[in-house]
């Protein structure tokens, strides 16, 4: 008798089973038009870590929050004051004073581009993922200077956010992972390859590069691609490309980059190659945005080299240091640069802010 | 698609079913039994039980006062005396504070007789590269490094007064080098075939943190965030920080 009852029951659980795939079979078959298509010559896919698929209402919900002024301690600042839209999520500042205390912060805010594919995010590569990269932003005191449980009281009593929670990952309790994830999600989303350079390389419609800008694409190549490698323009590590010959202690070894990381000594100075994707658009440069305009960045690589012991070998051939470029030379890589600006990726309504939407 | 897949579900269903009875006939055999083991963790200063902005003295002799002490215990396992059965413990991370959880239960530990245990201090590898994680992981609980993904593995906040100065004492010890585990003996061996409930008491003793090899004189070491210094207090650890009191 009891045999027949686990039978039974074996029956029943099957039975829910199969009703449980049609559901899902259907969903499945719906298009989803949020996830991004990653344009061939960047990448096959988006990489994404198994406990924290991408999906609809994810990226939804990490949208939310990373236009949400509520999220930080005076409710004024969000993700989005220090990256903006229009600037292809940079700020235009050197150094933000956008924080909740109004004090400059230490370091420039850099473009979100194509983060999926990045190992190590700040220009040091601490945040070792983008599900960890938030909790800086959120917690710093000269940022969002939030503390977690006073975020999650302001998520759990929020008009829309539980509801989006449970849309997301199922679940009514909105805990600090979860909304790491979330932000992670919507930012792995922030994918551009849609220039008139993508369009060059992939022999699209549009895809023209005059004779100017195809000279300085021949320089780029000889001279910068080593570190601003792929069409990702960037090899994603670490280099020392001659700001500084001196490297001070103060602000807990900041200024030593990845060696502030590593703790050490041959990685003092050096600092994460960033993306040049839409650098027209992303002034001032470099990690503490001191140089305002491309031409001085080009300067500084021609003729204002400063040598250290971790200089990059690129930047010191044949006994000198940089890259020697007559001006030409220079105007022409400048003319390269600006095929990089990709004005789909700036004007992408999925990517703008959803409150000002609703 | 859709048929397909049914069917080759159903097929599975089938297939199933002789297993399904066989799990039930056994179900009269005895199962295996298992014990639970309750682990107390006891924070004390000097022998005496660790409080909040007490003054104590540091075995260099400066006064000090605690106002946070917190540790990540993970990675427990027990193993039986002949070896042959190990009980490791499934998601093992626990966050002992000096006013929150000062204790854990292991479940369904197989009866055996133990005498030797294995735990360590911090977060391994597998684990300390990512911070979206859920209970005694989860970020809120103040261990995560926001600058250099990974958790805090020890924290002691207070303040000193020494020969020459006065300010905070902040420790925090992390990073993958200063992972540590530890094998310890047990006093006495945990034998778990004839009860089903055993205990085991552990205890840290503070002033150890400081003692040796590296005598820490407040004057001159009173922050570590990871590097050299936190190594000092890590290497400290295996000169009778931890211990394992009493287990029965
Ligand atoms: C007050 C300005 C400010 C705010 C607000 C801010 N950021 Fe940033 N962001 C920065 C700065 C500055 C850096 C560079 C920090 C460094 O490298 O040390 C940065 C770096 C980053 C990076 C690393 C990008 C890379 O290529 O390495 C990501 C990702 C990021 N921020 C996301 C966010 C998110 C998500 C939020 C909201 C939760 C946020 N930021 C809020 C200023 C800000
Ligand atoms: C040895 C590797 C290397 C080479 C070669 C190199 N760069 Fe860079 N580049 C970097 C690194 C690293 C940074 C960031 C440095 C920092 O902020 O400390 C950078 C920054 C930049 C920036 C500023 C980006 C921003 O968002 O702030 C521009 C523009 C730039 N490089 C253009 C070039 C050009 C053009 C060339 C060739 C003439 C070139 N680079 C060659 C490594 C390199």
């Amino acid at each position: 008798m009891k045999k027949y009852g686990r039978l039974l029951s074996v029956f029943l659980i099957t039975a829910l089973a199969l009703v449980g795939c049609d559901l899902r079979d259907v969903e499945e078959a719906e298009p989803d038009s949020r996830i991004p298509e990653v344009p061939p010559n960047l990448a096959e896919a988006i990489p994404v870590p198994n406990h924290n698929p991408l999906t609809p209402e994810g990226i939804a919900l990490g949208r939310m929050l990373f236009y949400d002024p509520g999220l930080s301690a005076n409710g004024q600042v969000s993700c989005a004051s220090c990256h903006q839209q229009d600037k292809a999520f940079s700020d235009g500042q050197a150094l933000s004073k956008a924080g909740v205390s109004g004090k400059p912060l230490l370091r420039h805010a850099p473009t979100l581009v194509n983060l999926a594919w990045m190992d190590g995010m700040f220009w040091d590569g601490g945040a070792k993922n983008l599900e960890a990269v938030s909790m800086g932003p959120l917690t710093h005191a000269d940022e969002m200077g939030q503390n977690l449980n006073s975020l999650l009281l302001y998520l759990r009593q929020h008009r829309h956010y539980p509801a989006q929670f449970e849309k997301a990952f199922d679940t009514d309790s909105i805990t600090s992972p979860l909304v790491l994830r979330a932000l992670a999600q919507f930012q792995r989303t922030l994918i551009s390859a849609n220039s008139r350079y993508d369009r060059y390389v992939r022999k699209e419609p549009g895809g023209k590069l005059s004779s100017l800008e195809l000279q300085g694409m021949a320089l780029f190549r000889r001279h910068c691609d080593s570190c601003h490698a792929t069409d990702f323009f960037t090899d994603n590590r670490y280099h020392n490309n001659g700001l500084d010959s001196d490297f001070p202690e103060d602000h807990e070894q900041l200024a030593y980059g990845r060696g502030r990381i590593t703790g050490i000594a041959q990685d003092i100075g050096r600092y994460k190659t960033p993306s040049l994707r839409n650098i027209a658009l992303t002034a001032p440069y470099m990690h503490d945005g001191r140089f305002g305009t491309l031409q001085e960045v080009l300067q500084h690589y021609s003729s204002g080299i400063k040598s250290y012991a971790t200089l990059a070998p690129q930047l010191q051939q044949n006994g000198s240091t940089g890259i020697a470029l007559s001006l030409q030379e220079q105007q022409q890589l400048i003319a390269f640069l600006h095929t990089l600006t990709d004005s789909t990726f700036i004007s992408n309504n999925a990517y703008g802010n959803p409150w000002e939407l609703q | 698609m859709l048929i397909r897949f049914r069917s080759a579900f159903l097929l599975l269903i089938v297939l199933s079913l002789p297993f399904a009875f066989s799990a039930c006939s056994d179900d009269k055999e005895k199962e295996p039994a298992t014990a639970t083991v309750q682990v107390n963790v006891q924070s004390l200063v000097d022998g005496q039980n660790l409080q909040r902005d007490y003054p104590y003295q540091s075995p260099a002799g400066d006064t000090y006062t605690v106002q946070k002490f917190r540790f990540y215990l993970s990675n427990v396992k027990l193993i039986s005396e002949d070896g042959h059965t190990v009980y490791t413990e499934p998601d093992s991370y626990h966050l002992i504070t000096m006013d929150g959880k000062s204790g854990f239960k292991l479940e369904n530990v197989p009866a055996a007789r133990y005498n030797k245990m294995e735990f360590a201090i911090g977060v391994d590898e597998a684990r300390n590269h990512t911070i979206d994680q859920f209970g005694d992981l989860d970020p809120s609980n103040d261990m995560v490094w926001d600058w250099n993904t990974g958790y805090k593995f020890l924290l002691l906040e207070g303040l000193f007064t020494g020969d020459t100065k006065v300010g905070g004492l902040v420790f925090h010890v992390g990073e993958d080098s200063n992972f540590m585990l530890f094998n310890m003996d047990l006093p006495q061996a945990l034998d778990l075939r004839q009860k089903p409930d055993g205990n085991i008491v552990l205890q840290t003793e503070l002033s150890d943190l400081f003692r040796t090899p590296h005598l820490i004189d407040f004057d001159e070491l009173n922050t570590a965030m990871g590097g050299e210094n936190a190594r000092k207090i890590v290497e400290n650890y295996e000169n009778g920080f931890i211990k394992v009191a009493s287990g029965n």
